[in-house]
């Protein structure tokens, strides 16, 4: 996930801005494993593989 | 009756008896489906277009719709990505958003595969997790009809668009109340919009009845049903005609991709076309 994208992101449920946590990143700087954090909401969106799950809560499966 | 329809409806979500189905437990239905489903798709070569000639007419829709200009595009519900990195392909600046992570998954690998830069992210065509005014144009192939709250998808959509931008929504009337005679059509927000028609409805093999007849447009005439919603949403739709070439349309994958295969004969049988604005 590119960071520029943080611009344009935001909570699924509140809309508000979402903060980002890098755990790794790839040669070009994208985001391959992280997350994002909605203080409003105190929610966790993971980034993994480069993707970002911005599902709200209960559509979330299970297993994540 | 469980003999005749689990021959088409193999895979089909079954949903607990007795039990109301709310929108969440329908949409973790749908996408545990489309996890499912993703396998099937990995044998579609390309964009999953069958031939050039059709993606090309699917480009020449494209371009004609959204222009030259190299815009933000988000494609809602983009599944593996057949019109996501055909617009990336094309040079604008594409998001792709689903709930199926196995279908995105794939889409990005495609992606990958053809070297093409696309964003993805899982999330809900409802709940869209971008800014206000974030994109030029909004597209997506038959998803709405899928949507529990489709009002509540189409105001997200209207939300994450900047002044003047355009939806694009292609999507058919696939519910059972009007049996094998389901249409498929696009219709723009701001520019022209083809209107095909389809003898059957193909993907009832997707979801099976039970679901079917709990989706809020599975039920409704359409477009007219949509329409209604823009139109109280503040867009305005009009219509007008669009051509699509005619080899294209008998080979056009519409018909297979989702479906998993293809009537030749019997798909598109009509067009038209309309186009709206956002009126801000």
């Amino acid at each position: 996930m590119k960071k520029e994208l943080m611009d344009i992101l935001a909570c699924p449920m509140c809309k508000g801005d979402l903060e980002l946590s890098i755990e790794a990143e790839d040669e070009k700087g994208e985001v391959v494993v992280g997350s994002l954090y909605c203080g409003k909401c105190d929610l966790q969106y993971p980034i993994d593989d480069g993707i970002p799950n911005l599902l709200p809560p209960e559509l979330r499966q299970s297993s994540d | 009756m469980a003999t005749q329809e689990s021959r088409g409806i193999r895979t089909a979500i079954m949903m607990p008896k007795g039990k109301n189905m709310d929108s969440g437990l329908m949409k973790e239905a749908i996408r545990d489906r489309w996890d499912r489903t993703v396998q099937r798709y990995a044998i579609l070569p390309g964009h999953g277009f069958i031939s050039e000639e059709e993606k090309e007419a699917w480009k020449n829709l494209l371009l004609e719709v959204i222009g030259t200009e190299k815009l933000n595009v988000l494609d809602v519900g983009c599944g593996t990505g057949v019109i996501t990195l055909l617009l990336a392909e094309m040079g604008y600046t594409v998001t792709g958003i689903d709930f199926s992570e196995g279908m995105l998954g794939k889409a990005k690998e495609r992606a990958n595969g053809l070297n093409l830069i696309v964003n993805f992210k899982i999330g809900d065509a409802e709940n869209l997790p971008f800014e206000d005014e974030s994109f030029d144009v909004v597209i997506n192939r038959h998803l709405l009809w899928t949507l529990p709250d489709p009002e509540r998808a189409i105001f997200e959509w209207g939300r994450v668009l900047k002044p003047e931008g355009k939806v694009m929504i292609i999507d058919g009337n696939w519910g059972n109340c009007f049996g094998s005679h389901g249409r498929i059509w696009r219709y723009l927000i701001s520019m022209p919009l083809i209107l095909i028609t389809e003898r059957r409805n193909p993907l009832r093999w997707v979801y099976g009845r039970n679901i079917e007849n709990l989706l809020p447009l599975g039920q409704k005439k359409r477009p007219e049903a949509d329409i209604e919603i823009l139109e109280d949403l503040g867009f305005r739709v009009d219509l007008m005609d669009v051509k699509i070439p005619k080899a294209a349309r008998t080979k056009t994958v519409l018909g297979y991709l989702k479906y998993g295969r293809r009537d030749d004969r019997r798909n598109f049988m009509r067009r038209g076309a309309k186009t709206g604005v956002k009126e801000e």
